[in-house]
């Protein structure tokens, strides 16, 4: 595989492992998804 | 050499772009994906089955405290998934309402409305407890229209039974489950 793609695996893997092992992440965009989908509808 | 370097550039601007966008799909598909097993819904995501907490059975219970309930959890035994949802208590029985039905966007966003008409059978959780019940799609009867919309309306600023008359919001009763229905609406 080329540099780049390496770079887009690590982004990935990075971005899964964070999600799932670092407290608060997950709630943190959860409220931010609410929000917007709160001022969507309304 | 100057069209190499400017190509070149424009691949890195375009990756740059690519990862920036990549980071918060990923981000958000690591928690769909994460929620989708878990027992009972997040504050965004469905869930899946609720097997936490006691089955309650026997007698109804008195439905009033229901007025200070923001959400329950709601489980569709068909498919097996969860959910947050709306509920309002009128006349001793209970009530699920789900808006923006007569829109392309709420009908790909909310799928269990179809698939509760289809097998109604469902399990709700409220305050750690679980209770087995049937949903029941409510279409006509204007005093139970009226009813459950002014607690709707009261708990969440709801429009009004006019909204569910014309299937912008779709209103399922909460039965029993021994109340021997199975889906469908009335």
């Amino acid at each position: 595989m080329t540099r780049s793609y390496w770079v887009i695996l690590g982004i990935v893997v990075g971005v899964v492992l964070t999600v799932l092992l670092v407290p608060g992440i997950g709630a943190y965009i959860e409220g931010k998804l609410l929000g917007w989908a709160v001022g969507w509808a309304s | 050499m100057n069209d190499r370097h400017t190509s070149t550039l424009f691949r890195r601007v375009l990756m740059v772009v690519g990862v920036l966008i990549l980071i918060p799909l990923v981000a958000i598909g690591t928690l769909a994906i994460a929620s989708g097993g878990a027992d009972g819904p997040s504050a965004f995501f469905g869930g899946g089955p609720l097997v936490a907490g006691e089955l309650v059975t026997g007698p109804e219970p008195d439905w009033s405290f229901l007025g200070d309930i923001g959400t329950i959890e709601l489980q569709l035994l068909d498919p097996p998934r969860s959910r947050r949802i709306w509920i309002a208590d009128y006349d001793g029985k209970i009530y699920v309402v789900s808006a923006y039905m007569d829109s392309a966007i709420g009908l790909l966003w909310k799928r269990w409305p179809a698939q509760a008409e289809r097998d109604g059978r469902a399990v709700m959780r409220i305050q750690g407890k679980r209770y087995e019940r049937t949903l029941m799609r409510i279409t006509s009867g204007a005093e139970v229209l009226e009813g459950v919309s002014a607690e709707l309306g009261r708990k969440y600023g709801f429009d009004g039974p006019a909204s569910i008359e014309s299937g912008h919001a779709w209103l399922f009763e909460v039965a029993p489950r021994s109340s021997g229905t199975a889906g469908g609406s009335r």
